[in-house]
């Protein structure tokens, strides 16, 4: 018993530790050493180096930022010719030629980097080319661009056409900002309530509708039943259980729901006050007489009244009123320490109270 | 024994310990935010992007059969064959230039609509979204038919106007209009939300609805610190056609003091009935790669969700609470695992209780395969279920893909008779062309209602840029 606990926290710990290891930076490059640990400036010794000494082809800060050709690694003090070959292409990795489809910034990198604040050091947004292997991506994160004050109120209000293609932008996940990940499903109407035009740069009105629109005449799940992955509440045989989820979360169902929806499938099926002659679907002693152990409704109805109204909410037709108006025989329906600041008077007490104010 | 007992929870402490240091280490090597800041830098304007828009439609075919068992004690529903055609059309639009402003105006209209019988009814139809929106500097206007998300009434869709303005750190919000659901041409009665395609409209059920008393008004105030934290106070009433059925004071905080943590909490007071309706407390850590995790408190009073003009809001009282927590661990092999549980406790002393785990695993590098088995179980007093379900994906090549899921549910205590439920669901999606997807899908299903219930649907989507998120099937 103890080896295999033993056992268990081994793999645990070596599973986590592998799943750390397999990433890198986007290059082979070792900037962190041409940068910072080069032995540079003195007699004999190179010219420190700087982003643009390689990135600035001609120098200038009207040229071009580019990848460094190879001539930019030669000179008598540097990389001799014979191995200049073999030392530059070690240096690449092809993934970061290309740039992806639909991925291109609209930016450019002069007024940023004259800003008083930027003082023309790179490293400020591409970390990772000084940081360790495994460390922050050399190409930065979008929220890196978001710590700019003036950046993250464009993108709070949605507007991201001063960085990105109007045409790329409907193909683009802002994963660095917007993780959907976690418990992201029980957080996202939060978001949606604090942040819209930030929802709204990506997703339409219609995509809340997809889930949360209940006049759609079939369920999410049954428009979608190749959406897998999708967390759906109305999955498979939903008809039987959803008395037991309302029963186990109130108040999740008028998150999308009105009573009344209830109400119209509860007649059809005939389980529904509303209809004449309609079948109880009750158990025995819910209602048979008397006092607590013959009416086991009354623990139910204090438990879930949300599910009693989607059949029995008629106002004052209400079977519920007729035993428990001010002189019936169920007693009053309120609860310990129950408080309204509506009169007597209006037309929901006054169903109960009605002539005996 | 006792030593032994000693030995072991030594044993288990070391390997925790372990797990948990290589857990921090792995977090800290992962962590995504760059140590180095970028400064404020002042914002240049882009070139004036020209006009887009996207679409999407689509047509769905269904069919729906069951053959029923005496379902409800002493009934017998028949039911025939059912084959609605439902058709939607979504269109969202930006970049036009209004008034001077460049990219000002935007909008978005989306309607569904349904041929054949159904619900007693030859077709059917609703306009769910109809909005166009103009921005100028910090202002925003938006007039149509659109959605808000107000406090106990978590999500309502209205006619009317909203606007607001962002200052700095502000933001101001506010709204009013006619509610739109339910449907105001559609009384009580006359249609269904449900799996089965039966007839359900009883003329005799049809109910007026005077929906100049349905309206609702809100204002929301929002302010944040930075990045750092946010919040916002907001006040939303809404009226049916007896009264006042929403008056709720609500107000919500969230903040990121690292970027791996989030905490939040909200809550909804209300006003009418002066008692919270609900609460929610959270943290959630969410900055690495390998895992994600988070707890969750909430607190709920049913009878307070309820629209206060139901007599029955006055009935209930009894609030429940509800403490989770979910973990989701990305192991090699491109396998995930994702955990959830919640204990619940009803009526302070009657316990409840939900709990998940499931496993994903794409076994190649491009997707082609996904298989997914999870176990849920669900118990509140004295029912509860057992959920088992396996699904999975097999994309044959890039545009014909298979989908097999299947679900068993099995009930502590029988419902009508019947301890168990069974699903299975075959699908088949097809895309033709970038712009045309096709799917053929079958359902069976044995359920305590139905011996056998077979559903179908035939799915058409054509859609103008295959990215768009919105208007989706």
């Amino acid at each position: 018993m103890t080896r295999r606990l033993s056992l268990l926290g081994l793999v645990v710990a070596l599973t986590l530790l592998a799943a750390a290891c397999p990433r890198g930076l986007l290059t082979r490059f070792p900037h962190r050493q041409h940068l910072a640990e080069l032995e540079c400036g003195g007699p004999g010794q190179a010219e420190c180096l700087s982003c643009a000494s390689c990135h600035l082809g001609d120098g200038t800060r009207a040229g071009a930022w580019h990848r460094p050709r190879k001539d930019n690694c030669g000179g008598s003090t540097c990389h001799q010719s014979a191995e200049l070959d073999d030392v530059y292409a070690r240096s690449l990795r092809p993934s970061i030629a290309p740039q992806p489809a639909g991925k291109a910034i609209v930016f450019e990198h002069d007024p940023h980097l004259d800003k008083p604040t930027i003082k023309g050091q790179c490293v400020g947004c591409h970390s990772g080319a000084v940081g360790t292997e495994g460390g922050d991506p050399l190409f930065p994160p979008m929220d890196t661009c978001l710590t700019c004050h003036e950046h993250r109120t464009q993108f709070d209000n949605g507007i991201c056409t001063n960085c990105h293609k109007d045409a790329d932008l409907r193909q683009l996940v802002p994963a660095s900002v917007f993780r959907h990940d976690g418990a992201w499903v029980k957080r996202h109407g939060l978001e949606a309530r604090q942040r819209p035009a930030a929802c709204e740069t990506c997703h339409a009105q219609t995509s809340c509708d997809s889930c949360h629109d209940t006049t759609r005449p079939s369920s999410p799940a049954m428009r979608n039943p190749e959406a897998i992955e999708r967390e759906l509440v109305h999955r498979f045989d939903f008809l039987t259980r959803h008395a037991l989820e309302a029963e186990s979360q109130p108040g999740t169902c008028v998150t999308c729901h009105v009573k009344t929806e209830c109400d119209a499938c509860h007649v059809a099926r005939g389980v529904s006050a509303s209809r004449a002659g309609a079948e109880g679907p009750h158990p025995a002693l819910w209602s048979s007489g008397l006092g607590a152990a013959r009416n086991t409704h009354g623990k139910a109805a204090r438990r879930d009244i949300a599910s009693c109204a989607a059949c029995h909410d008629q106002g004052p037709a209400s079977n519920c009123v007729r035993c428990h108006r001010v002189g019936g025989t169920g007693g009053t329906p309120h609860p310990a320490g129950w408080r309204s600041t509506a009169p007597r008077s209006n037309a929901e007490c006054s169903a109960c109270h009605g002539g005996s104010l | 024994m006792r030593r032994q007992r000693r030995e072991q929870r030594g044993w288990w402490s070391t390997a925790s310990v372990g797990a948990a240091a290589a857990f921090l280490m792995a977090s800290q090597a992962l962590a995504d935010a760059p140590e180095a800041r970028a400064p404020a830098a002042k914002a240049w304007k882009a070139p004036n992007q020209p006009t887009w828009f996207d679409a999407r439609a689509t047509l769905q075919v269904q069919a729906f059969q069951q053959a029923m068992l005496p379902g409800v004690p002493g009934m017998v529903a028949p039911i025939d064959l059912a084959l609605p055609i439902t058709a939607t059309g979504f269109l969202r639009f930006g970049g036009i230039d209004f008034l001077g402003n460049d990219d000002s105006v935007s909008g978005e209209v989306a309607l569904w609509g349904r041929l054949g019988p159904r619900d007693g009814l030859v077709g059917d139809g609703d306009l769910t979204t109809a909005w166009a929106q103009y921005r100028s500097g910090p202002w925003r206007v938006k007039l149509g038919r659109q959605v808000t998300w107000p406090g106990s009434a978590r999500y309502v869709r209205f006619d009317g106007v909203s606007g607001g303005a962002t200052f700095g750190f502000l933001d101001v919000d506010a709204y009013g209009g006619f509610v739109a659901l339910p449907r105001w041409s559609l009384p009580r009665g006359a249609w269904v939300l449900g799996s089965i395609g039966d007839a359900l409209e009883d003329p005799r059920l049809r109910e007026a609805q005077n929906r100049l008393g349905q309206f609702l008004l809100g204002v929301r105030v929002g302010a944040r610190a930075g990045s750092v934290v946010r919040g916002s106070l907001a006040f939303h009433e809404q009226h049916d056609a007896v009264g006042v059925a929403f008056r709720v004071l609500s107000a919500d905080v969230t903040s990121q003091p690292v970027d791996w943590l989030g905490l939040g909490a909200r809550a909804s007071f209300d006003v009418k009935s002066l008692g919270f309706s609900e609460a929610r407390l959270w943290a959630d850590l969410t900055g690495w790669r390998v895992a994600t995790a988070s707890v969750d408190y909430l607190y709920q009073s049913p009878s307070l969700l309820l629209p206060q003009t139901s007599v029955l809001a006055a009935f209930g009282g009894a609030s429940w609470h509800e403490l989770g927590t979910e973990l989701s661990v990305q192991l090699p092999w491109r396998l995930s695992v994702t955990g959830r549980a919640a204990g619940q406790l009803y009526d302070g002393d009657r316990p409840g209780g939900r709990g998940l785990a499931r496993v994903k695993w794409v076994p190649d590098l491009d997707s082609r395969w996904l298989v997914q088995a999870e176990v849920a179980r669900v118990l509140m007093g004295t029912q509860g279920y057992t959920q088992v379900r396996t699904s999975g994906r097999w994309r044959a090549t890039p545009t014909v893909a298979a989908t097999v899921d299947g679900a068993l549910y099995l009930y502590d205590i029988p419902i009508v008779g019947t301890r168990h439920s069974l699903t299975g669901i075959v699908s088949a999606e097809w895309a033709v062309r970038p712009w045309l997807r096709t799917l053929l899908s079958t359902t069976v299903m044995q359920t305590p209602f139905a011996a056998f219930e077979l559903q179908g649907l035939a799915r058409v989507v054509v859609e103008l840029e295959p990215s768009t998120t919105g208007g989706r099937p």
